[in-house]
């Protein structure tokens, strides 16, 4: 009786099943088996659980029924891999748009880019209290095609404090082995910085008359940046 | 004494018994509709071999019992959200009571006079009836064979493990 009830019919009942039952189903008998895993049943489960909006599948992906599976199983709700570089505290981590790389920041006032993987490493790691004597990195976002890095921070106890920057920004180049290619000041710190564009970054600074000015830093094209002198800590006379 | 004349329609299932049905009822038979009026000026009853006595009475109690109540706007979004648990006491009792067979025949008989709300919600109480099941019990439920080999079977349980707790 059961056993040869139309398809349809079988779907009209497992679809009121949650993905526990019709995995158990799938162990009855081959009709119930392929039923269960039919995906029609699978998208609804999947967009029903996970709340998505696409009625498609992710690009390169050939299953529901996987993707339920992925989502449930594969991603580790368990701490996988703790990472040991920072002497200090880690104030923010940001991920870079293509997924290969997380950076880090920290009260240690260094920066550190780590290549996702298994085991994750590090791939660069630069210290700006030495090179532009910060006292702390904040925080860190990557420009959308991932090529520049623009790292904030505070500048406070350094011998380059200036009442007007407390807060820097610099612009490291990811595709030239991570060298800083542009410095702007900022104030106060925690008035941080981030990417107008792919080139663009959009920082500034306030007064204390609640005056605010945008100043927008462009990086600096390949063919001129051959020709200068590598950044060096910026003059506090200049400002 | 004064009676109201209810519109009636006719049918004739596998036992070859003849039933009268309100026309508001038989309304809700979504395959009848298009034939409604055909039937009524008709005499002769409609003849359906797939349904039994038994089930078509069942049929006419729970139409009848949900004759008040208009199902809830259905699309495919809200009918996900309606879990087996909103199944009323009424109906798990209803459909429960004659046993697993005339179930079954329900569920048949719901398809081929396309009831939607019967549909459902018998269709609820069989998933209600697989929940929380190992395969072995299920089986046992429904009475289904087991038909993978040793082998097959355990390869679906080594594919299955990963909604093991």
């Amino acid at each position: 009786m059961w056993q040869d009830i139309p398809d349809t019919w079988l779907l009209e009942i497992f679809q009121y099943l949650k993905f526990q039952d019709l995995v158990n189903i799938t162990a009855v008998c081959k009709k119930w088996q392929r039923v269960a895993l039919d995906e029609t049943l699978w998208r609804k489960l999947m967009r029903r659980t996970y709340n998505l909006k696409s009625t498609d599948l992710a690009p390169g992906k050939d299953s529901w029924y996987s993707e339920y599976k992925r989502f449930y199983y594969h991603t580790p709700a368990i701490e996988s891999e703790v990472l040991t570089n920072h002497t200090d505290e880690v104030l923010d981590v940001a991920f870079s748009h293509n997924g290969k790389y997380v950076c880090t920041t920290s009260k240690d006032c260094t920066v550190k880019v780590w290549e996702i993987g298994f085991p994750t490493t590090l791939k660069y790691s630069a210290d700006l209290k030495e090179m532009l004597e910060w006292s702390l990195t904040q925080y860190a976002v990557f420009n959308k095609t991932d090529d520049y890095l623009l790292v904030c921070g505070v500048n406070i106890n350094g011998p380059y404090y200036n009442e007007f920057f407390m807060g820097h920004g610099a612009i490291f180049d990811m595709t030239q082995d991570f060298t800083i290619i542009r410095v702007m000041g900022m104030n106060p710190p925690h008035l941080f910085a981030d990417w107008a564009d792919t080139e663009v970054c959009l920082g500034g600074y306030a007064t204390n008359h609640d005056h605010l000015t945008i100043n927008s830093f462009k990086v600096p094209d390949k063919r001129t940046r051959m020709n200068q002198e590598p950044v060096k800590p910026p003059d506090p006379r200049r400002y | 004494m004064y009676k109201k004349i209810v519109p009636q329609i006719k049918l004739e299932t596998y036992e070859k018994e003849v039933f009268e049905i309100d026309l508001d009822i038989a309304k809700k038979f979504g395959k009848l509709v298009p034939v409604l009026q055909e039937l009524l000026n008709d005499d002769k009853p409609l003849t359906i071999k797939t349904i039994n006595s038994g089930t078509l009475k069942k049929i006419i109690t729970w139409c009848t019992y949900h004759k008040g109540r208009s199902p809830p706007p259905e699309d495919d979004d809200n009918r996900m959200k309606h879990s087996t648990e909103e199944v009323s006491s009424w109906d798990d009792k209803f459909l429960q009571e004659d046993g697993q067979a005339a179930l079954f025949d329900l569920i048949s008989a719901a398809h081929t006079l396309d009831i939607d709300g019967l549909l459902d919600v018998a269709c609820k109480v069989v998933a209600t009836m697989i929940k929380g099941k190992a395969p072995e019990e299920i089986r046992k439920v429904f009475n289904i064979k087991n038909d993978f080999t040793q082998q097959e079977e355990d390869q679906v349980r080594k594919e299955n493990d990963w909604c093991e707790d």
